[in-house]
């Protein structure tokens, strides 16, 4: 039997080397795929490999990754000459890369032959440069910009003595991490990478190769960069709108140890005692992120009551029936219960991730619908937990009060589903659900929301245009621009904003563009699309505007809201959608 | 190093030109013991790493920095394999 360490590091083994990467990404062909970002890379040190590997790893994920890395320690002249080469790339995302011994420099090797105060007043001055050199770039480029933090060494000469000492090297460096992460907290294009956790992650040792930092000052060793690269995915991903949304679990074996129909209410393996300890371990982290708004549900063969039976009432199960947006727990095959699934919670397959133990229900899944992510569970139960923290796919660039609620927001639609089955007829239903729609303009309250909303809707969404928070923030403050959402409840709860339309005036023709409309799929089929538009269309009539023009522009996902213009009154005049608000007048 | 726990690999030559050539990306045909940077423009110091890395793996073998840096072409990687007892050879 491979023992825990024996299998981990069966994992490491796995996975693939840097080598790997640098042959593969010479294949890279990405002209193919339709989401496409471009990626800016500033170091002060030697960084081979970071571009091929994301390149590949982008490729893997059917993303186009265009790379651009400045030259050896240029990043300050990169950022600082506004005709240099990074803005000529013109990046949508641009990771910086300082490590700890340049930003120190000799105090890196001996920080106490400097006073206290002098080593405090050194770290402000380095953050006072780091954000000033951040907001430079951020002034300049559209792109956001993700600073790596600092790695805090191990070794310090006072050895020992280190934690007794006021502001060790130790704590200069954590000092100037958390101020560094303080002074960009509220900048939406400015982000900090946890560098320090990802050499906690990886190791020191294994981080940092001696022999190639002193050939070739190279400060992350080569095994290491696909891994980094992997941490960089989160925000790539996050840049481009993809991220997974739900968890599908399978439940013997997986949420609790044993077969509930063999095993019994009572043998299952599930308590605060081993081996039970790793199913409850697995399922707290389940939980955490399900807080944070990531959807939960059930798929499994089982007998129903026994299998609820334990969700209800075992005394050690974390995740009850009320954490699960949908619960497919019968004898169907996993492929209909999955699709099942994401139907019901009006998701893409591509937004889910499943865990199941059994490798034969996992190839079967992952061959039948690839787009869903398959875990690849360890034999061993203790990695579970393990295995979901290192997966990087639940990324988005903010949490927001919608996120956090959307646990709650399902179970209540589970609700309103059981209304729509005993009432017949759509209209009644939806009067029933005593609808409100309270439209809001953009404020710094809903602006994350609205961004979210407008990088990551695909059904309801008629332009499909994807704009970052600081265009929409900018978008928010023209006066030429209406921007706005929808914030809605029914009697079952509060949906939150679920609605976002961006409209372009100009009143020098008379016309309003409707430069974005779109519809979470959380709230679609209830109608509420022609209570924004009828909002549009006042606020175009109270300026006395004659004309506002829509567009419908298709894509693979967004047939839903295809005969939205027409519905509403508009004509198709060429491309356009057109509605004439004179005739409308009464 | 002790000299009763030494223990001597042989390896074909074939075996090592493989290694590089894949690394290098080039037909093994181009590959002999005087390769070396000057006449293959794939190798810069990232393949030389790229290739050090390889070997260390594929041999069980851990290289000092100054073998990193003394490799003019591939008869010096021979040599330094050597020093580990990994000895190239056609016979």
């Amino acid at each position: 039997m491979l023992t825990m360490e024996m299998e981990m590091e069966m994992e490491m083994e796995f996975r693939p080397r840097l080598s790997y990467f640098i042959s593969k990404a010479k294949s890279v062909k990405d002209i193919t795929f339709s989401k496409k970002t471009r990626v800016a890379i500033l170091s002060c040190f030697t960084i081979y490999g970071l571009e091929e590997s994301l390149k590949v790893k982008c490729a893997e994920r059917k993303l186009g990754c265009m790379t651009y890395s400045s030259p050896y320690n240029q990043y300050n002249q990169d950022i600082l000459s506004s005709a240099s080469p990074l803005y000529e790339f013109s990046p949508n995302l641009t990771f910086m890369l300082i490590d700890t011994r340049t930003i120190l420099s000799s105090l890196f090797y001996n920080p106490y032959s400097v006073s206290v105060s002098e080593r405090r007043e050194y770290i402000d001055n380095r953050v006072k440069e780091l954000v000033n050199l951040v907001r430079k770039f951020t002034i300049k480029s559209k792109s956001k910009l993700i600073v790596a933090n600092f790695h805090a060494p191990v070794y310090t000469p006072y050895g020992i003595c280190e934690t007794k000492t006021e502001y060790g090297l130790r704590e200069m460096v954590s000092d100037l991490n958390a101020k560094l992460s303080y002074s960009l907290r509220n900048d939406p294009s400015a982000f900090v990478f946890d560098f320090d956790a990802f050499v906690a992650k990886y190791g020191e040792v294994n981080v940092y190769d001696y022999r190639q930092f002193l050939f070739g000052d190279i400060k992350v060793s080569l095994n290491c960069i696909p891994s980094l690269a992997e941490e960089f995915m989160g925000y790539i991903n996050a840049e481009l709108g993809i991220n997974r949304k739900c968890i599908v679990l399978d439940l013997d074996n997986t949420l609790w140890g044993g077969i509930v129909g063999e095993d019994g209410f009572e043998g299952i393996k599930l308590s605060p005692q081993s081996p039970g300890t790793s199913f409850v371990e697995f399922q707290r982290v389940i939980q955490a992120l399900h807080e944070r708004g990531i959807i939960l549900a059930i798929n499994s063969r089982n007998n129903e009551d026994e299998a609820l039976r334990v969700i209800r009432e075992h005394p050690y199960m974390v995740l009850r029936e009320n954490n699960f947006a949908s619960i497919k727990i019968n004898w169907n095959d996993k492929i209909s219960n999955t699709k099942a699934i994401a139907e019901g919670l009006n998701i893409g397959l591509d937004s889910l991730v499943y865990f199941d133990d059994d490798p034969v229900n996992r190839e079967l899944v992952s061959s039948a619908l690839p787009e869903v992510m398959t875990v690849d569970l360890p034999k061993d139960p203790a990695l579970y937990a393990q295995t979901l923290m290192n997966l990087n796919v639940f990324n988005t660039f903010s949490i927001t009060d919608e996120d956090k609620r959307r646990g709650q927001m399902y179970i209540e639609e589970r609700n309103r589903t059981q209304l729509e089955k005993s009432v017949i007829n759509l209209d009644d239903f939806l009067s029933q659900l005593e609808i409100k729609i309270n439209i809001r303009e953009a404020d710094k309250f809903t602006i994350p929301r609205i961004s979210q909303l407008v990088l990551k809707t695909n059904q309801f969404n008629l332009t499909t245009k994807r704009f970052q928070e600081e265009e929409i923030l900018r978008f928010s403050e023209d006066r030429n621009m209406l921007v706005g959402c929808a914030q809605t409840s029914d009697k079952f709860g509060d949906n939150g904003i679920t609605g976002v339309f961006i409209v372009k005036k100009n009143p020098e023709y008379s016309e309003w563009n409707i430069e974005a409309f779109l519809l979470s799929c959380r709230v679609m089929g209830r109608r509420i699309e022609d209570g924004i538009m009828e909002y549009i269309l006042n606020e175009a009539r109270k300026e006395g505007i004659k004309r506002v023009k829509g567009r419908y522009i298709p894509t693979s996902k967004n047939k839903p809201c295809e005969n939205f213009l027409p519905r509403s009154g508009f004509k198709k005049e060429g491309e356009d959608w057109i509605l004439h608000l004179e005739s409308k007048a009464e | 190093m002790d000299t009763a726990s030494r223990v001597e690999s042989r390896i074909k030559s074939d075996i090592l030109y493989d290694i590089i050539a894949g690394v290098m990306e080039v037909p093994v045909s181009r590959i002999n013991d005087e390769s070396s940077p000057e006449n293959l423009e794939t190798w810069d110091s990232f393949h030389g790493l790229i290739l050090a890395d390889e070997l260390e793996t594929r041999f069980s073998v851990k290289f000092v920095l100054e073998d990193l840096t003394s490799v003019k072409k591939v008869a010096d990687i021979k040599r330094n394999l050597a020093k580990y007892d990994i000895l190239i050879s056609d016979e």
